[in-house]
């Protein structure tokens, strides 16, 4: 087993004791990254990463993540280093800025060694870039599999080992659907918890940096050192964060959870019902108050139709300065429209160009009530129910996907109950509310996920109880290189 | 609501300076109208009269404005360092008169 396939704090005492050093250990996860076939990097940055850690001699015994490698979704700022958001538009792009979180992390000395894959410009669920292709879930070595996206890059280098921990960003589910198929701990806190600074806008009323672990506990470092007011995002929450959690404060007594019916009942996958119910067995031994609680069918049917709306509307307007004039690939023309024609219509993937018509119609005058402003209206009215269900409930749990990662051309069965089943994690975006996947177990030697959501800026209420899963399944540390059954 | 139609499309793709071809038009033109039938159900919903549209999850307090110090803009070579088509120290374009 190499260091880096243990958790934040084991990696850190290891540096500590001198077992292991920032060099060897980013000279290992290259490596890894080098000679992984899951296409997880848009760019390695081997020699930045190098350079860096070799600077790395005196151990900061209070830092916790001095020294420890990670990876940033290629839709995240890196100074001195491409970010493209795997769109051909931003080619050649290199920000003259850090993102805030990037910020944070390099005041922690920890080492960057690499730009994950995405989908494009953050707007996709399946894990294909189109500059790069294909990224493959680390756990089916047959590659049939996806690892979902858009943060599919981030997932994959976690899910392999390559770092203990990676940022992506989520706007529908972006990181906690990965982390389902990838056995993760993939974790969104609350809209404003985090700096959206750097952070390339996709929609920015449901933008969330969120990030990959393969631990609680992980999770909760990385909150209390990414979380913050930063006066570059105006949305940014002076709230304070509260302590990081340890292995000890995991308690469920008390705790009232809601479990969604409908989002049961949409599910037909037997294996991932027969361990979600042993889930909930276990945890109301542990004190938890478990309630099945109903959310209309018909109200969670109208999630993706909504989220299509707002998401594309926002999208179409944040990228309207993407011209191929003050970066990205120059398009020669005959005239400055021409010259940003050129560069969009050569640029953009025919999938986002859809994406950005179906925005450009939701805003039309005589269509927009029908349809952006209906959706916004029926946003307010998922999230007014939900905070129904918080007023007498601290959690809600569920399944976080229907079953294992899909294969690449699987159609789901019943069209009506996997619109609710696939799409249902965007109540979290929609809300902006704290909401966290775990693994739950293994089918056919593939994860299934289950996901935690929790009041708004009530992020340890969400991680606490689902350090209490995580010890009740045992599957923390879960990884490809590593895999392991769990308890239920 | 505007008809959908291939016209509309390819004039809504040129109006955000790119092309439709003609196989992307037609799934456009599917997927939006199963998109648009999806919101007319929607719509169907009396109680969402009620609602306001959201445009945040929730308020929260902030300053948009900062202190008006004079802060240190980026230097020139800088700002054209990603623009490929530079002359003279500007970014190049052609002629518009």
């Amino acid at each position: 087993m190499s260091y880096l396939d243990l958790s934040i704090k084991e990696i850190h005492q290891a540096l500590v004791d001198k077992k292991t050093t920032p060099l060897e250990l980013t000279i290992e996860a290259l490596s890894r990254a080098k000679s992984s076939n899951d296409n997880a990097f848009e760019i390695i940055c081997e020699k930045e990463a190098i350079a860096f850690a070799s600077s790395l001699t005196e151990v900061d015994k209070d830092n916790l993540l001095w020294g420890i490698p990670y990876c940033v979704k290629d839709n995240l700022s890196t100074k001195g280093i491409e970010t493209t958001a795997s769109s051909k538009t931003m080619d050649g792009y290199i920000p003259l800025f850090d993102a805030t979180v990037v910020a944070k992390l390099k005041e922690k000395k920890s080492v960057l060694i690499g730009k994950t894959t995405m989908d494009e410009l953050a707007m996709g669920g399946y894990g294909i870039s189109w500059k790069k292709g294909v990224t493959y879930n680390p756990f089916d070595q047959s590659r049939h599999r996806m690892i979902g996206g858009s943060s599919c890059g981030s997932a994959a280098a976690t899910a392999s080992s390559i770092v203990p921990f990676s940022l992506g960003s989520d706007t529908g589910d972006s990181v906690r659907k990965p982390a389902s198929f990838g056995g993760l701990v993939g974790f969104k806190p609350t809209w404003g918890r985090i700096s959206r600074y750097g952070l390339f806008p996709f929609a920015p009323s449901l933008d969330h940096i969120a990030y990959f672990t393969r631990s609680v506990e992980d999770a909760s470092i990385l909150l209390n050192v990414l979380a913050g007011r930063d006066e570059n995002d105006s949305t940014s929450s002076s709230l304070d964060v509260a302590p990081v959690l340890n292995e000890g404060d995991a308690s469920l007594k008390g705790k009232r959870i809601a479990v969604i019916e409908e989002i049961i009942d949409a599910i037909s996958d037997s294996v991932l019902m027969d361990k979600f119910n042993r889930s909930l067995e276990m945890m109301e031994k542990e004190g938890a108050i478990i309630e099945r609680v109903s959310f209309p069918f018909r109200m969670l049917k109208s999630i993706l139709a909504t989220y299509f709306v707002i998401s594309s509307a926002e999208a179409t307007s944040n990228t309207a300065n993407i011209d191929g004039i003050k970066f990205g690939p120059y398009k020669e023309g005959n005239t400055f429209k021409e010259v940003m024609f050129n560069a969009r219509n050569q640029g953009f993937s025919n999938a986002i160009k859809r994406r950005f018509v179906i925005g450009s119609f939701a805003l039309m005058s005589e269509n927009r009530d029908e349809l952006f402003v209906l959706a916004q209206k029926n946003r307010a009215r998922l999230v007014a129910k939900l905070n129904e269900l918080f007023e007498s409930h601290d959690l809600i749990y569920v399944p976080a996907a229907p079953s294992i990662a899909p294969e690449f051309e699987q159609k789901s069965a019943n069209a009506e109950k996997a619109l609710v089943a696939n799409n249902h994690l965007a109540l979290g975006n929609f809300a902006g509310l704290p909401s966290l996947t775990i693994p739950l177990g293994l089918e056919d030697g593939f994860p299934l996920g289950v996901n935690f959501m929790g009041r708004a800026f009530e992020e340890n209420t969400v991680l606490e109880a689902a350090l209490s899963l995580e010890r009740i399944t045992g599957l923390k540390g879960l990884s490809s290189i590593h895999p392991k059954e769990g308890n239920l | 609501m505007k008809e959908i139609t291939t016209q509309i499309l390819y004039d809504a793709a040129n109006v955000l300076l790119f092309d439709l071809d003609e196989e992307e038009c037609e799934i456009l033109e599917r997927d939006l109208s199963t998109l648009v039938d999806e919101m007319a159900e929607i719509a169907e919903d009396e109680d969402l009269e009620q609602f306001e549209p959201m445009t945040f999850p929730f308020s929260c307090e902030t300053d948009f404005l900062r202190e008006d110090i004079a802060c240190e803009p980026l230097d020139r070579e800088e700002v054209l360092l990603n623009a490929r088509s530079t002359a003279d120290g500007q970014i190049k374009l052609p002629r518009v008169v």
